[in-house]
């Protein structure tokens, strides 16, 4: 979803923003750098002052050493109405206040409301609220270690691409979406994540998406928890976490997935639901650990505690 | 003097018409400067278009805005380019907004965030491409290409407009006023006759008219789709006049249908359409009656009747394995 904020933003606005801007240290490539020092001492571009949260304007931006982050309440990075801000870690990390456990509070490692933003290629660490947290549609998330996050590794909204994500060990859930009224996670691709010992859901999709190729194992909640409808959930592995395997509504499509040995059901569908080619391994040490529910479609092929037929 | 020699002369001088853009060799920096100068390589004059001239590895070391409508940012007139935008937007200056059916633009024109025409080897990759009045990418026709991790949102046309064979992978494709993919499958030119896109882990979104449309041809074209959610566009969200495989993939709230596969083409095309969640669309399918297959899709929520195809296994249709 959209604010009107967002809407309201002209191209012209951009092209004057990308004008006016000042001298910030730019890489040998052009793109804005983005240190400890210039987060404490300069600022780290057009629209920043000194201190954190550093604040992005348009444009392409690059780590060029770890950040550093004590207040519990503030995030790293943040993205205000601004479109299309390219962040690229570079390899490094980006460390919250928060020793694991970490204590709720409302700092990201990088925040933001504008759409289109890219973070990829690096670490995210301890940080109260999330490790990501856009509220902006279209996010591209990939390639990045998020771990010791105190609500969720990564929080993202409509039409996101996340992709090749660890998220690791998070107070909440791993990777999830904003909720109703704001938004409703729509139509986001998840793909070829680890969502691995997180407090909550591994992972978390909201209607229409598609889930594919991802392992979440071991986690607090649900290994895969799809909402609403409409979901793709493809070639996953599931195991060892302590709610369902994969739970997913009506009109989903649960395929070729490997579920073992989940606390709950392996496989917890809504009788709209279809499923097909799955193998499904239940806990005997677990009392309530079962392989799936009855009613949903089964589209053949599945093998349920080495049997052919399931429930 | 030596025919050898005086090739190399030539050589020498072609490298010194270009200027600072080739020297020190490796990769070929584009920036507004440099693109105001001109000089970037030895076809490209002052102002926009940059022109590639030649092979070789090229990366945006800033954004590109361009303030006429009728110019494009970057033309590619060599062969084995590739392009990295580097997180940086090449921005034109017409300026969209709205939903699916709803997209409206300030204007229009004739420029193209990206054009290649006839060309082989192009990859373009890490960056946004917005604002242009005929389209963020333009490669027609384009034998190999790559195009990765782009952004193409808010253009005046289509998304992007392809024809040869190209590879997409990593893309955000939304609100453009077109398609947001363009196949036209006609006009190849290439030594390849076949025309094969493939699209994979890409958000196809919003765009006025269909999420992909593919042209008829009486040729082997070919679309492949899979791991992608395609939402909200203002028509179909895929209609395929090729052969085509949907594969893994969402499909929802599309306002002229799910998934349309082989219906009014020349040629009767096969595909195949396996393991997708079609949802919420005018309606789920409309396939060629006798060499489309389709299997373990779920149909849900989905306004008008559908048609057509071969079930070759089942599928959930309205919350039953009873489908057309």
């Amino acid at each position: 979803m959209r604010s009107g904020l967002q809407r309201a933003v002209p191209v012209a606005w951009l092209t004057a923003a990308l004008v006016a801007a000042g001298a910030p240290t730019r890489a040998d490539d052009g793109r804005i750098e983005i240190d400890q020092t210039c987060a404490i001492e300069t600022g780290c571009g057009p629209s920043d002052d000194p201190g954190f949260p550093i604040t992005l304007s348009p444009g392409s931006h690059v780590l060029t050493g770890n950040l550093q982050v004590s207040e519990p309440n503030t995030s790293a990075i943040f993205v205000v109405g601004a479109r299309h801000v390219w962040i690229d870690l570079g390899g490094f990390t980006i460390q919250g206040p928060c020793a694991e456990p970490c204590t709720p509070g409302i700092g990201s490692g990088v925040e933001g409301f504008g759409g289109y933003a890219t973070v990829r290629n690096g670490s995210i660490r301890g940080f109260a609220l999330a490790g990501i947290d856009l509220r902006g549609d279209h996010s591209r998330i990939e390639d990045l270690l998020v771990s010791g996050n105190g609500f969720a590794g990564i929080r993202c909204d409509d039409g996101s691409l996340v992709r090749r994500v660890r998220a690791v060990r998070n107070a909440g859930r791993g990777i999830t979406t904003h909720q109703p009224p704001a938004s409703t996670g729509i139509a986001i691709v998840f793909a070829d994540n680890l969502a691995d010992r997180n407090a909550g859901h591994g992972i978390e999709a909201g209607e229409g998406s598609v889930v594919a190729g991802n392992l979440s194992d071991g986690n607090g909640g649900t290994g895969i928890e799809a909402l609403v409808g409409g979901h793709a959930i493809h070639d996953n592995r599931v195991r060892r976490n302590a709610g369902n395997g994969i739970r997913a509504s009506a009109g989903a499509v649960v395929e070729g997935n490997t579920a073992i040995e989940n606390a709950g059901l392996g496989l917890f569908l809504n009788p709209a639901a279809g499923f097909g080619f799955n193998a499904i391994r239940s806990d005997p040490a677990v009392v309530g650990s079962a392989t799936l529910n009855a009613g949903a479609q089964n589209l053949g092929g599945n093998l349920c505690n080495g049997a052919t037929t399931c429930p | 003097m030596s025919l050898s020699l005086i090739r190399g002369a030539c050589l020498a001088a072609m490298l010194l018409a270009a200027g600072d853009a080739l020297a020190g060799a490796g990769v070929i920096e584009i920036n507004a400067a440099r693109a105001a100068a001109g000089g970037v390589t030895p076809a490209d004059e002052a102002g926009f278009p940059v022109t590639l001239s030649l092979p070789g590895s090229y990366r945006l070391t800033g954004t590109l805005p361009v303030g006429n409508a009728n110019l494009s940012a970057i033309e590619i007139t060599s062969n084995d380019v590739t392009l990295d935008l580097n997180g940086f937007l090449l921005l034109g200056p017409v300026f969209c907004e709205g939903s699916g059916s709803g997209v409206s633009c300030t204007s229009s024109g004739s420029g193209a965030g990206i054009l290649a025409l006839s060309r082989e080897g192009i990859v373009i990759q890490n960056g946004t491409i917005t604002g242009f009045g005929s389209g963020g990418i333009v490669l027609t026709p384009v034998e190999s290409c790559r195009l990765a991790s782009l952004n193409v949102v808010r253009n005046g046309s289509h998304g992007m407009l392809l024809g040869g064979s190209c590879e997409i992978e990593g893309v955000i494709v939304d609100e453009n006023r077109g398609a947001g993919i363009f196949v036209s499958t006609n006009d190849s030119g290439l030594e390849s006759p076949i025309d094969d896109v493939v699209v994979r882990e890409s958000v196809l979104s919003h765009n006025l008219a269909e999420g992909v449309f593919t042209t008829s041809s009486s040729g082997r074209d070919r679309f492949s789709l899979a791991r992608s959610t395609v939402w909200g566009n203002g028509l179909a969200g895929l209609d395929l006049r090729t052969e085509g495989d949907v594969l893994d993939s969402a499909i929802l709230a599309n306002q002229g249908g799910g998934i349309r596969l082989g219906v009014n083409s020349l040629d009767p095309d096969s595909g195949l359409v396996r393991g997708n969640a079609v949802r919420g669309n005018a309606f789920g399918f409309l396939f060629d009656a006798s060499h489309v297959g389709y299997t373990h899709n779920n149909f849900d929520a989905n306004a008008g009747a559908s048609s057509g195809g071969v079930q070759i296994g089942p599928n959930v249709c309205g919350g039953d394995t009873v489908c057309p």
